[in-house]
């Protein structure tokens, strides 16, 4: 007989699965549904948690409906629309699994694709997947190409910031907290951090294909984040390479017009004092070294406040240890 | 407790560990100190950690920090840094360029009051190209930063431990160590040491482009004078953009009549030492909700104390 002793007091799932209920979602029922046989099919233990982010059309009596049956769902209700991050943030503040599965509250990958995630759960510290969008609308494929690119531009290596769906390990939020909608880059902010990340291509749901899904100033904000987030990955460690490069090319752009002007006033003897576009070198000029000089104080931000935080990940320490220790 | 720690960032070395650390031993036998090494694998692709591991099996003054991804050369040497335990630190290259044959001349020099001392190349044995771009580096540095160290990008360099643990490490401060510690008032040594052309795999820590180092020089520059007088770093800047603004000013009122974009340049000057004068107060602001400026002015003080003390 093998006895075995279990120490935990608070029952440790596998998977907690996130689904944050935002603007857009499908019937949750079918959702719910479709998702729990796919994890059960996986045989791993599990907890659903929705997050409703406050709007009062949004499905909490069918949630509720459902939690009744005896589902293992949780369900968290914001009084006032807060965002998703924030929505992410206390679905994980809540959740208890030693995985956490984000999936959005509407088929944005086919069922079948949940399973192949789950496979991947092992391998990796963050599963990240990617729409398959060969069945996409023409325009829906456009924009996600465009995006792709800018992405990429931005230092992002991961494909399709839009799809939620991610498998995340536990310990990567200790490290990384969710803010600033950023969550969209986890899986890049992850890589930083030196933790591995896989990306999947999955298949697109079929009724995620050919609808359209934001508002044109969501694009803004996205690109703003993907700014942020670029400037981040990339000059954390030293802003001034950024700004001073910046602030110098304005600089050569005055130095260049100024060098036209002079060459103006000995060829055609036009005088310099009254010309207007004089204006315009001291504006460069003053603008570069304005530049410049956020790039210096950002410098000295990082010195004066940067230290406690260790921008390098230790794995590990091997030694000796004495046999007395 | 040791009295030499020598740290080795490495990343993707497996050829030359077992090498480096035969060279390690043998260059170090017949020295009275006490030494450990301590390995810092920066997140390298192949064997170098295994390697390293079995260095480690046989030799218990080894110790390897492994990285979780890989984090360039400055971070490694910051964590080889952070966790040394000896009093005196030596870096070097895990390429063996460099020759751990140097090591006891250096202790040596430390031992005589240095506080910190760098090796110099003299004959390097690199493509003509990095040389070049190398010796340029070299010169720009020395002019602007007041330092005259002949070979800045030379790895191996042995430092008082309380020194180095106090100065910042991020980004690329490893190069310029030297000039940050000259700031600490800390006396510096220069020694010719011994450079071998590589035996095994590529250069990994390429020499980053001209205009970086350039760019990174600047920076540190304001940020040496920054510590010296938080709120005085843009002082001369301010000052020039001043009389500039206000000789413009003056010249557009004195001609005949109003010269119109003589006074916008004018105005454009002062606005200009106004944002610089901002950014001053936000530099005191900055300085002043930290202690750590102020700790590393005293840092000079603390050297020299230590010193009169190991007499």
């Amino acid at each position: 007989m093998v006895a075995t002793a279990k120490l935990d007091l608070v029952k440790v799932m596998d998977i907690s699965v996130i689904v944050p209920v935002l603007k857009r979602f499908d019937d949750v029922a079918s959702v719910y549904g479709e998702y729990r046989d796919r994890i059960v099919a996986s045989g791993k233990s599990y907890e659903f948690i929705f997050v409703v982010d406050g709007q009062p059309d949004y499905p909490v009596s069918t949630l509720e409906q459902l939690q009744r049956d005896g589902e293992p769902i949780e369900i968290i209700r914001f009084g006032r629309e807060f965002g998703e991050s924030a929505c992410l943030r206390e679905g994980i503040r809540q959740s208890t699994g030693r995985h956490l599965l984000f999936l959005p509250a509407y088929f944005q990958i086919g069922g079948a694709a949940i399973s192949e995630l789950l496979d991947h759960l092992d391998e990796a510290d963050v599963v990240a997947a990617r729409r398959d969008r060969r069945a996409d609308a023409m325009f829906n494929r456009l924009r996600g190409w465009g995006f792709q690119k800018m992405a990429r531009f931005a230092g992002a290596k991961y494909d399709d910031p839009g799809c939620l769906v991610r498998a995340v390990h536990r310990s990567v939020f200790d490290e990384i907290p969710i803010q600033d909608e950023k969550q969209r880059f986890l899986p890049l902010l992850a890589e930083v951090h030196g933790f591995k990340v896989v990306q999947l291509t999955l298949p697109q749901a079929e009724s995620d294909a050919g609808r359209p899904q934001h508002k044109p100033g969501v694009y803004f904000d996205v690109m703003m984040d993907l700014l942020a987030v670029g400037f981040l990955v990339r000059f954390m460690q030293r802003p001034f390479r950024f700004f001073g490069t910046v602030g110098a090319a304005s600089i050569l752009c005055s130095l260049a017009l100024m060098a036209f002007l002079l060459f103006q006033r000995e060829v055609s003897n036009i005088p310099l004092s009254d010309r207007p576009l004089l204006v315009l070198v001291v504006l460069l000029l003053v603008l570069g070294i304005q530049i410049a000089a956020i790039g210096l104080i950002a410098e000295i931000v990082i010195f004066t406040r940067g230290d406690g935080k260790q921008h390098y990940r230790v794995e590990k320490i091997v030694e000796h240890v004495s046999a007395d220790a | 407790m040791v009295d030499v720690s020598i740290v080795v960032p490495l990343y993707n070395e497996e050829d030359n560990i077992g090498l480096l650390h035969e060279a390690i031993s043998h260059a170090l036998a017949d020295f009275q100190p006490s030494y450990e090494v301590v390995l810092v694998d920066d997140g390298s692709r192949d064997a170098t950690f295994v390697r390293a591991a079995e260095v480690v099996e046989r030799d218990r003054r080894v110790r390897i920090v492994k990285f979780r991804g890989n984090y360039g050369q400055t971070a490694a040497m910051a964590a080889g840094i952070q966790n040394a335990r000896g009093d005196i630190i030596v870096t070097m290259d895990g390429d063996l360029q460099n020759d751990p044959l140097d090591i006891p001349r250096m202790v040596e020099l430390i031992h005589a009051g240095h506080d910190i001392v760098v090796g110099w190349r003299r004959k390097r044995q690199d493509g003509g190209l990095r040389v070049f771009v190398s010796k340029c580096a070299n010169r720009i540095m020395a002019r602007l930063m007041g330092v005259a160290v002949r070979d800045s990008g030379c790895s191996l360099k042995a430092f008082r431990s309380i020194l180095i643990k106090c100065l910042p490490m991020y980004g690329e401060m490893h190069r310029f160590i030297p000039a940050l510690s000259r700031l600490a008032g800390a006396r510096l040594a220069q020694i010719e040491v011994r450079h071998h052309p590589r035996q095994f795999g590529v250069s990994k820590y390429g020499f980053s482009r001209i205009y970086k180092v350039m760019l990174d020089i600047v920076s540190i520059r304001i940020l040496l004078s920054f510590v010296r007088r938080p709120m005085a770093w843009p002082r001369h800047m301010i000052v020039g953009i001043t009389l500039l603004g206000l000789l413009s000013v003056a010249a557009a009122i004195w001609g005949e009549g109003l010269a119109l974009p003589m006074l916008a340049i004018g105005v454009l000057w002062l606005s200009l030492a106004l944002f610089l004068l901002g950014w001053a107060v936000i530099g005191q602001m900055l300085a002043s909700l930290t202690g750590n400026v102020s700790d590393f002015a005293s840092l000079g003080a603390k050297l020299s104390t230590q010193i009169k003390s190991g007499n």
